[in-house]
């Protein structure tokens, strides 16, 4: 079951046993970007690396590609090669630049549509190999038809970058105390000190009587002082003192030796 | 007060630092009476372990007289004698709760830089490095000890230091090495390395009830004090026989039942492997030479169990995991929770089952652990262990 439970209202109640107790400082959304956003962008990244290969092929072996698909080798033919690899080439990286954005891939739509002329129009000669043209021309109507279904999926911009910037990640630590102890300590040693829990709080029972898990979340950057501060909230609530050390009572390094008035022991 | 820093690579000096001070209300100070060099403190000395600063105080087994108390403490007094345990334990996080108290979850205050190299923090220690704690250690005349209900041991004015002293990490060390092997009766263990935990290591698996303990090292004279000292049944001299095939003889070709690996990361020995193991740790591509380890694996028979107690600081290479999960073998390891041996081993010394002293070789002032350091590093004069006195 889920309860929830205001911090700044002072309505921290007693938890029940078994129970999963949220408190939001702030408001929660799911920020996490959409799975067939994600789909659509990997998928972008791969036409992207597939046009940049072929490309590159069409400009290192022009000859054997023609061979390949069944066109005269003639000084036109290389030309046009060399100018299809080009175009895949700069359109490849136009997409791995940007491949949130539809517009390069609808770009790719383009280029498939005048391939397949192209091919097309190699067709009159006689010296066409037409059976090899026509596969090949199948196989770009092929890449045509993945291209125009990762197009239409793009949605350009990521809604939620911003959001996920800031929200999207936890940091959590586990607290050898019953869950109301723990949670009001929290409200005590956290909540109250304004402008400090920006994230979501949230408490969970940690199985097999292992204390009370405490998650909190944290934008960008904030990760490492998140990660202090829950460190120092457990020490505070389990043992009652910040446990400190002779080299870790100054800022920076600095030698594990007694200091004396608060000053830190330097060595040369 | 006077303290043995550590100053670099193969040097440490005793220098005049100032007294430690009550810093929670739940220290204690100890007035250090005396203190031993510690296998471990060679890996520092050495240089393989990573984050040492010029002026760190050393040491992390001592015992002494409790001078002051902070406002919390209710187990100690001013004026008792006491050994104390070489991890910082809090008592109150659930790994202390499971008896775990070299994992202590509260213990270091650079938790960040452990989390760093081994994924998660272990406790704190006295005098081992920043990301150990940053703890000023006991090779000193003074020593802040915090948590102090939690950690030390008083222990009766009949015993002299040199009985009890051992009781701070490497007789429960030992111990549960042996523990670790799980000893039922009847049983063949191997110990790698008649280094002080090694000696104390087989003195144990005798308590716990093995048939037969075989000692390994390349010293002589180690292996003489583990046959007439310790209660080793068999010694091996790995510079002179191939210890697999020497295991292999002595255990009618099972290999032993359980093999300790009191050694650690700088482990030699003979062939490419060492070589190999020589050129990537100088390189600093490897963080030890696990040449033991690798020798405990393959020799250990069939389901059996490994246990590591010597000191490993990061990874190693050519890990021979196949042995492992093919012969079911169990590997087993830890820093010591030594909170929870002391009492019942102080019980077995009282009793007169084992006196740990019998390792000491060397005693000295403290003036004199530069030299204490150098004599045990090189093993010249036929050390074992050096017991530095401090009042």
């Amino acid at each position: 079951m889920q309860l929830e439970w205001k911090v700044d209202g002072n309505e921290i109640g007693r938890a029940r046993e078994g129970a999963t107790v949220s408190i939001r400082v702030h408001g929660e959304r799911d920020a996490r970007e959409p799975f067939a956003e994600a789909a659509a962008r990997r998928s972008a990244k791969g036409l992207g690396f597939l046009s940049v290969a072929l490309g590159a092929a069409h400009l290192a072996a022009p000859a054997a590609l023609a061979g390949a698909i069944g066109i005269r080798k003639s000084r036109r033919a290389r030309a046009a090669l060399y100018a299809v690899g080009a175009r895949g080439i700069v359109n490849g990286f136009g997409i791995l630049a940007r491949p949130r954005h539809p517009a390069w891939v609808w770009a790719r739509v383009a280029g498939d549509v005048i391939d397949i002329a192209l091919l097309a129009s190699t067709l009159k000669s006689r010296r066409t190999d037409t059976r090899r043209v026509i596969a090949a021309g199948a196989g770009v109507a092929l890449l045509t038809v993945f291209d125009v279904v990762t197009a239409a999926r793009l949605r350009g911009r990521d809604v939620n970058a911003a959001e996920r910037r800031r929200l999207h990640r936890t940091k959590a630590i586990t607290v050898n105390r019953p869950l109301d102890e723990v949670a009001r300590a929290w409200q005590r040693h956290e909540g109250a000190a304004s402008g400090r829990a920006n994230g979501a709080v949230r408490f969970a029972l940690a199985p097999g009587d292992r204390g009370t898990e405490v998650h909190v979340e944290h934008g960008p950057a904030e990760g490492r002082r998140l990660a202090t501060r829950l460190r120092l909230f457990k020490q505070i609530v389990e043992t009652g003192e910040i446990v400190r050390s002779d080299a870790s009572v100054h800022r920076g390094m600095h030698p594990a030796s007694p200091s004396i008035d608060g000053r830190k022991a330097v060595f040369g | 007060m006077k303290a043995n820093v550590w100053m670099g690579k193969k040097k440490v000096e005793v220098r005049e630092v100032p007294d430690p001070t009550i810093m929670s209300t739940s220290d204690a100070i100890v007035r250090v009476t005396s203190t031993a060099i510690c296998g471990s403190d060679l890996h520092l000395y050495n240089g393989f372990m990573p984050t040492m600063e010029k002026g760190d105080v050393l040491g992390h087994e001592f015992m002494g007289e409790v001078v002051e108390v902070g406002s919390a403490v209710r187990n100690l007094a001013v004026g008792d004698r006491v050994v104390v345990p070489f991890p910082i334990a809090c008592g109150r996080c659930a790994s202390c709760e499971r008896g775990l108290f070299s994992v202590c979850e509260n213990s270091n205050p650079n938790a960040e830089l452990a989390e760093k190299a081994w994924g998660r923090s272990p406790a704190g220690i006295f005098g081992y490095s920043h990301m150990l704690g940053g703890y000023a250690g006991g090779q000193a005349e003074y020593a802040r000890v915090p948590f102090a209900d939690v950690g030390p041991l008083k222990v009766p004015p009949e015993l002299r230091d040199e009985q009890v002293l051992f009781l701070s990490d490497i007789f429960p060390t030992g111990y549960m090495g042996a523990e670790m092997c799980g000893i039922e009766g009847g049983e063949v263990v191997a110990v790698w390395g008649a280094g002080p935990v090694g000696q104390l290591a087989i003195a144990s698996a005798i308590l716990l009830g093995a048939e037969r303990v075989i000692a390994i090292d390349s010293l002589s004279y180690r292996l003489d004090m583990a046959r007439e000292r310790a209660g080793a049944t068999d010694v091996i001299h790995s510079d002179e026989v191939d210890v697999h095939e020497a295991l292999a003889d002595l255990t009618g070709g099972r290999g032993p039942d359980a093999c300790i690996d009191a050694v650690g990361l700088e482990g030699t020995g003979h062939g490419p492997m060492v070589a190999y193991d020589r050129v990537k740790q100088a390189m600093m591509l490897e963080a030890g030479r696990p040449v033991v380890l690798r020798e405990a694996i393959r020799a250990c028979a069939n389901g059996g169990t490994v246990s590591v107690i010597g000191v490993y600081g990061g990874p190693i290479d050519k890990f021979p995991m196949g042995a492992v999960m093919n012969r079911s073998l169990t590997i087993r390891a830890g820093q010591c929770h030594v909170h929870r041996y002391m009492r019942p081993l102080l019980e077995r010394i009282v009793r007169g089952d084992i006196d740990p002293s019998f390792i000491v070789t060397h005693r000295m002032p403290l003036d004199e652990a530069a030299r204490g350091f150098e004599v045990f590093a090189k093993k010249e004069e036929g050390c074992e262990k050096v017991v530095l006195s401090a009042a």
